[in-house]
């Protein structure tokens, strides 16, 4: 069931991050914000959602327009997916390198 | 006169064997098979092309010729007179068939005779697996030359996870690449194998187009020294000039030259410059640092076409010159891409064309406020792919392989 104060928590979110960024505050107009946040939220779940903004400020976009990430967020989620993936195989990588060093350093 | 000492003279004044390894050469020696062979076989031992009177001490009835040409030209020559002699021969030989074989009998030879004489009139190199004894003589080339180069054929990294999966080492006409978000670590890692490549006896040359020659050379110093000095203080230029005199004295005595390249940001460098550097110097490694600040010969303007070009330029120069080449590669972050771990391909821009043409890809990724820096191979025509760490004091150039994760526990990083 779709709860009315979730695409407000993450505005509220963005609005942080943005200041944490770039030491100043931006004003949004929550109430026409809300509308595309719950797009959001109702594509990839609201803590996916969050996951996403918190990568967003990440990224080296120029200036982080909100906008920018109504249009990109199912980009970075499979971006995200990629990068989880990449991050589980590297690991393995390591694993089977070290294997490979050890056994080449009892021969 | 003969061809074949004309053109094994020339190569001994022009010192560019490569003309010849990067061709189908071989064949076309026959009074000169041996000597060539000998030629060769010195070339890969001692990374050199012998002066002419080496060649006659060892073959006391080789007579040099005078030239005066490039090694293309005599190579042109030999090639002419060579299929000169074949043609001649299938032709004599399919007049003598056609008193006892049927015409198209003889016609499917001659056809199969000329075909193989093609590969002497083009540009691309050929084999057929099915010649064994080719394949042998190839063998044996690549044994004696991993025999004499430490155990492989090509140039030992010293990273024992990088040497196990990579088992050519950068061996003559592969091209590296080295990819990385900028600042992360990639010119000091491809640096560091410069360094490494230097001490077993090879003479690197590091192409930089980001840095002068001073500032890359203190990086040099700094992992040449293992603790000895700091960059920081070499960068300052306090450090004690007795120690460093003592230190350099015995360190560079009677070792190969160690070759940086600068064009100090004023001048546009395009492959051609670095062939030029490399007829020059004849170094074993070429490092080109890097990719998006170099030009292509035919100045694309268009960024992909530039980059995709230059690419496959890079990989000729190995190739042509039958030398490893290392490319470092700056990953160029999209805006939907944070630089918090080693560049995969799929964020590379132009990485159809590394994947093309690299021999293998290296992803370096140094994690910020940290010693660590993780390698991670992208792409390896050549063995296994492979991931370790570096805990890396860059400013003391002490350098450590580790094989576990160091962010196990940290949520943030992994």
């Amino acid at each position: 069931m779709e709860n009315k104060k979730e695409p407000y928590v993450l505005i509220g979110l963005y609005q942080a991050l943005y200041k944490d960024r770039y030491n100043k505050s931006i004003s949004l107009n929550k109430f026409r914000e809300k509308w595309a946040m719950q797009d959001v939220i109702d594509s990839v779940g609201f803590e996916r959602a969050k996951e996403l903004l918190l990568y967003y400020f990440s990224t080296s976009k120029v200036g982080h327009p909100i906008q920018f990430f109504y249009y990109n967020f199912d980009k970075m989620d499979q971006v995200k997916k990629e990068i989880a993936r990449d991050r589980l195989n590297r690991n393995t990588l390591l694993q089977e390198t070290k294997k490979m060093v050890e056994e080449n350093d009892e021969h | 006169m003969n061809t074949e000492a004309i053109l094994i003279s020339a190569v001994c004044k022009n010192k560019d064997i490569s003309t010849l390894l990067a061709d189908n050469v071989d064949d076309l020696f026959t009074s000169h098979r041996d000597v060539w062979e000998s030629l060769k076989t010195y070339y890969y031992k001692f990374k050199a092309v012998p002066e002419v009177g080496v060649i006659m001490e060892r073959h006391k009835d080789f007579q040099p010729q005078d030239t005066n040409a490039e090694t293309g030209y005599y190579l042109d020559k030999l090639k002419n007179e060579y299929i000169t002699a074949r043609i001649k021969n299938v032709l004599l030989k399919a007049g003598s068939m056609l008193k006892e074989d049927g015409a198209s009998r003889v016609l499917a030879t001659m056809q199969s005779e000329l075909a193989d004489l093609t590969r002497y009139t083009n540009n691309v190199r050929d084999l057929d697996i099915t010649d064994a004894d080719s394949a042998i003589r190839h063998f044996e080339s690549v044994k004696a030359r991993s025999a004499v180069m430490g155990g492989s054929p090509g140039i030992i990294t010293g990273f024992k996870a990088i040497d196990k999966a990579y088992p050519t080492g950068m061996a003559p006409g592969h091209l590296i690449v080295a990819i990385g978000w900028p600042g992360k670590g990639k010119t000091w890692f491809s640096s560091y194998l410069a360094c490494k490549a230097w001490e077993q006896g090879f003479k690197p040359m590091i192409v930089s187009l980001e840095m002068s020659p001073e500032n890359m050379r203190d990086r040099i110093y700094t992992m040449l020294g293992s603790g000895l000095f700091k960059a920081s203080d070499l960068s300052k230029g306090d450090i004690s000039i007795d120690d460093f005199r003592s230190w350099s004295t015995k360190k560079f005595e009677n070792k190969n030259s160690f070759i940086l390249v600068s064009n100090e940001g004023n001048k546009e460098v395009t492959p051609a410059t670095v062939q030029g550097k490399i007829d020059q110097h004849k170094p074993d490694l070429v490092i080109l640092d890097y990719h998006q600040l170099f030009n292509d010969t035919k100045r694309s303007h268009s960024e992909v076409e530039r980059n995709r070009n230059i690419s496959r330029e890079f990989k000729l120069l190995a190739v042509s010159n039958n030398i490893p080449i290392i490319d470092i590669t700056a990953a160029t972050a999209d805006d939907i891409s944070d630089q918090d771990n080693p560049p995969m391909m799929s964020q590379v821009a132009w990485s159809k064309a590394i994947e093309y043409d690299a021999d293998m890809a290296m992803a370096i990724h140094r994690y910020p406020n940290t010693n660590m820096i993780e390698v991670v191979s992208r792409k390896n025509r050549h063995g296994h792919d492979f991931n370790f760490y570096l805990d890396w004091d860059i400013n003391r150039g002490v350098i450590k392989e580790i094989y576990e994760n160091p962010f196990q526990n940290d949520t943030q990083t992994n």
